[in-house]
């Protein structure tokens, strides 16, 4: 696939200013760490950000984002109180990494399992841990950007059998742009769950002129995205985790999308031999939510699964992109995503399965299904296939459609009321996605957030047998 | 298996049946694109000056665009400027009279082609309106087809004689500045079929063009403009062959249908070019513009095509579903074998209530044929209740071949329905185990199973195509296992 090369220059796209009173210039990197940071922005300066005509951005602008100049950042004293305020919502036991304003709060987690390394990127390039960079994704536009601003990223090493998961949470203070970046390793034999969530400050703080803590204290995981009230100025994440898995590891890989910024998410993993990976997203509205997941099997017998739900609303923009590289033999792929689209929401599919010659044996299926409820939903689909070789079985599938009438009839010729109806067949639509994240809290969690965004919602779980 | 290798390699290595060169002489103007080329062939043509300033506005757009790189193909750069962009036999002015006057050498090439043009007329009642080349030279049963009122003749012939025809729907479904490929071609157009159906007329015969690139390193800018009027019926036939030449020769086509209230289109196609040979050196560049525009309500168009020639196809037979309740199909069987490419595919575009669509794409690639199936289905706002049907299967025939599908589905209607199917695997091993078991050979097998597998769409086709089809698919398939 050719892309045209983006039609934005860098001159005058405010998004591209540098930081004032940045903390990225003051710190004193590691060499390797500079190298790549040096890189990105040549990059950056020679495509610049996406625009409609590059073929991956055709549905999705990111005009709103290019116009948000890159405000001061909060103090760092605002961020540790944020941070604190963020795991006041899990358990104490829980292993909580919060990620404020794009920084990862490392030093703030101090209950590390066994088996568990964590520490700022810039400290693992200064040391001999330096993880390999996931060379995955070509580094431009978002991801450029990400790694010439990003202030402090986190590497997680993982070694060992985790029996609980990792939350990694990212807030905001309300500090305009911000770039999160995390690498997540899983070293050979093990076995673990990580639970990204994005959730919306509930109150921006005007952390720009100053520093007031005020936002920073009042950050609520459980706040989805409301559409409603006074629209505060909009800020961007931009965040960028990479993965990478060892021969015979697994790693669960949860995401939850419940922000009212405007979110570009890149995620890029590699897997090792026999390595298994599950990667579910669920998106909950967003103004512009664009997610791009790309996968890689560098080794024999690798498996995954890529499963995404969503529910798209009022004026929500929700973007997935997938991309999934079979570069070795006896690997198998799996995606399935599923979405609900209401009022003028609008939501765009973009899935690839790439079977390189080299990859005999492989399986590599896909399959998008929309779900539109309003007049005035817009749905965009293509899986994409790229077969090279012919030792293969790869399919794909996508729908779209509405409700079907004979099954509210039946609904209602059980007693149900006609909204309730609608209410289960929309929540069923998603629900078996829901189900499959492995961590209980979660699930609940994410499964009551889904019903409360539809309409006539609330009973559901009632009817489902999971009453709050 | 070691014999049956060779013999497969055999098979495989066959050259191309149809490559020869008839040796006649032609006008050629040098080759280069400018206003002067495009003065030239209209007035060649004697054409009026609204025409002359459609071509030239046409040159103008083109000039102005830049040569499109989306697609999943691979060719060295074209040189538009070292194109010859007209070629007509001599003595157009006198032309034959009946059969018995055309040039010999001409009959001797449509014996070749195994087009006996008076057999095929009487025997199998189809009017054959021949194009060697850029100029036609023969229409046969056109008095047959005039007593109902039908219009069929090579398209300047049209121009000359239906002006008002041609002015009202030349350029209105695919309009000048459509594409890079539609802009040159409406700018250097040589020649092509014109065919207008009356109201409540069922064509009584399948219309077919046989035409053929001659003469090298010369473009044929084919034009094809059918249209059925209320409640008309027409099946249309288009199938090709050209001579075996060394240098890339560059085809950009446009067909253009419109289909009116109730009216109904059917247009095959068997696409047998110079592929090139096992290295892909030579062949045809492929690059055509088809669309049909379902005008009227309850009309409909249907697209089907065997697609096993050309080195480059590059071609997406769509259909804008206009009228409500207008139905829209496309059939497909695309083959790519040695170093061919094939990016092609289907658009439909939903504007109408209740309009339907069905696609059935199967794609077959041996070698190191490169095979993308890309379509689009779009259902508009206004498309109220509007389906679609969508399923492209690829089969893939050894370890260095491609396939990739690439469907785009948009949606802003929610009382749409749209599914989408996809398959892509290779010649089942049971499969052929349980053919060779029952005493078949490795190649009957493999071909039994190609054709099993694109069945859907042969059974499509007009019954004298079918069997044209299934040959080829044989001829070019057979064995392709080793």
């Amino acid at each position: 696939m050719i892309e045209v090369q983006a039609s934005q220059g860098p001159e005058d796209i405010a998004l591209l200013r540098p930081q004032p009173n940045g903390r990225v210039e003051h710190a004193a990197a590691a060499p390797s760490l500079t190298a790549l940071r040096r890189a990105a922005e040549r990059a950056l300066e020679q495509h610049g950000l996406p625009g409609r005509k590059d073929e991956a951005w055709r549905f999705t602008s990111v005009r709103g984002a290019l116009e948000i100049a890159p405000s001061a950042p909060a103090e760092l004293w605002s961020l540790e109180r944020a941070g604190d305020d963020v795991r006041a919502h899990f358990a104490a036991e829980a292993f909580v990494l919060p990620v404020v304003d794009g920084v990862a709060l490392v030093t703030a987690v101090d209950n590390l399992p066994a088996g568990v390394q964590l520490m700022a990127l810039d400290d693992a390039h200064r040391s001999s841990v330096a993880p390999d960079p996931v060379s995955l994704a070509p580094e431009r536009h978002f991801r450029a950007l990400n790694t010439a601003r990003f202030e402090r990223g986190a590497l997680l090493r993982i070694e060992g059998q985790l029996e609980r998961p990792v939350h990694v949470i990212y807030v905001s203070t309300g500090v305009s742009v911000a770039h999160a970046k995390l690498h997540i390793e899983v070293v050979a034999g093990a076995r673990a769950t990580v639970i990204e969530h994005f959730v919306s400050p509930r109150k921006r703080g005007a952390v720009g002129q100053g520093g007031s803590a005020d936002g920073a204290a009042n950050v609520d995981v459980d706040a989805g995205p409301s559409g409603q009230g006074d629209a505060p100025p909009p800020t961007l994440l931009n965040a960028v985790t990479d993965v990478r898995v060892g021969p015979n590891a697994e790693l669960e890989h949860v995401r939850v999308h419940r922000s009212t910024q405007l979110l570009v998410g890149d995620v890029a993993t590699e897997l090792g031999k026999d390595a298994r990976y599950h990667s579910r997203v669920v998106t909950l509205g967003g103004p512009l939510m664009r997610l791009s997941l790309h996968l890689a099997f560098t080794g024999k017998g690798g498996s995954a699964t890529l499963e995404g739900a969503y529910h798209v609303a009022g004026r929500d923009h929700v973007d997935h992109h997938t991309r999934v590289e079979h570069r070795a033999s006896h690997c198998t792929s799996q995606q399935d995503y599923r979405g609900v689209i209401d009022g003028h929401g609008t939501s765009v599919f973009d899935g690839i399965a790439w079977v390189h010659q080299n990859a005999l044996v492989s399986e590599a299926h896909q399959q998008n299904r929309n779900l539109l409820l309003s007049d005035t939903a817009v749905a965009h689909t293509k899986p994409h296939l790229e077969i090279d070789t012919d030792s293969v079985v790869a399919s794909h599938g996508a729908t779209v459609g509405s409700i079907d009438e004979d099954q509210v009839f039946y609904l209602r010729s059980r007693g149900m009321r006609e909204s309730q109806a609608r209410a289960l067949l929309t929540f069923a639509f998603v629900r078996e996605l829901l189900q499959r994240i492995g961590d209980e809290g979660t699930r609940k969690r994410v499964e009551e957030a889904m019903a409360e965004r539809l309409p006539d919602g609330m009973g559901l779980l009632e009817l489902f047998g999971e009453t709050a | 298996m070691a014999e049956a290798t060779q013999e497969i390699d055999q098979v495989l290595k066959k050259s191309y049946g149809a490559g020869f060169v008839t040796d006649i002489e032609q006008d050629i103007i040098a080759p280069g694109l400018d206003e002067n080329t495009v003065r030239f062939i209209s007035a060649k043509k004697e054409e009026p000056e609204w025409l002359l300033q459609w071509r030239l506005s046409a040159l103008r757009a083109w000039q102005r665009m830049t040569e499109p790189t989306w697609a999943n193909v691979h060719y060295p750069k074209i040189d538009y400027q070292s194109i010859s962009y007209f070629a007509a036999p001599k003595r157009p002015e006198d032309g034959p009279q009946s059969l018995d006057e055309v040039d010999p050498k001409l009959l001797e090439t449509y014996e070749k082609l195994g087009i006996p043009l008076h057999e095929r007329a009487i025997l199998a009642g189809v009017a054959v309106d021949a194009v060697f080349d850029s100029v036609s030279v023969h229409t046969s049963f056109r008095g047959k087809l005039a007593e109902e009122g039908i219009i069929f003749m090579s398209f300047s012939e049209a121009v000359k004689e239906h002006p008002e025809l041609v002015r009202k729907y030349l350029g209105t479904v695919v309009p000048v500045r459509d594409n890079y490929f539609a802009a040159l071609n409406s700018a250097v157009f040589s020649d092509g079929s014109f065919v207008y159906i009356p109201e409540g007329v069922r064509c009584p015969m399948e219309l077919s063009t046989y035409f053929r690139i001659n003469a090298a390193n010369t473009g044929q800018f084919e034009r094809t403009l059918i249209i059925a009027d209320k409640g008309s019926h027409v099946s249309y036939l288009e199938g090709c062959t050209a001579p075996q030449r060394d240098e890339n020769q560059l085809h950009a086509a446009i067909v253009e249908l419109v289909a009116h209230e109730d009216a109904e289109i059917k247009y095959s196609t068997v696409q047998n070019w110079y592929p090139g040979d096992e290295d892909g050196k030579g062949g045809i560049y492929n690059f055509v513009t088809k669309r049909g525009l379902c005008e009227g309500a309850r009309s409909k168009i249907s697209w089907t095509q065997v697609e096993t020639g050309s080195a480059i196809t590059w071609k997406y037979p769509s259909c804008v579903l206009k009228g409500d309740d207008s139905v829209g199909e496309f059939y497909s069987v695309a083959l790519s074998n040695h170093r061919q490419q094939a990016d092609t595919g289907t658009k439909m575009i939903h504007l109408g209530k209740r309009t339907r669509s069905t696609i059935v794409s199967k794609g077959i690639s041996a070698g190191h044929g490169r095979q993308t199936y890309r379509g689009g289905v779009t259902i508009a706002r206004s498309a109220e209740g509007a389906r679609n049907y969508t399923q492209c299967d690829s089969l893939l025939i050894g370890g260095n071949c491609q396939a990739h599908t690439v469907p785009y589905v948009d949606v802003k209607n929610p009382t749409a329905k749209l599914e989408h199917e996809a398959t892509t695997s290779r010649i089942g091993e049971d499969q052929l185990f349980y053919c060779r078991q029952r005493g078949l050979s490795e190649e009957d097998a493999v071909s039994l199973i190609v054709n099993g597998f694109a069945k859907e769409v042969l059974k499509e086709l007009p019954m004298e195509f079918a069997v044209e089809a299934q040959k080829l698919l044989g001829v070019s398939l057979e064995g392709a296992i080793g």
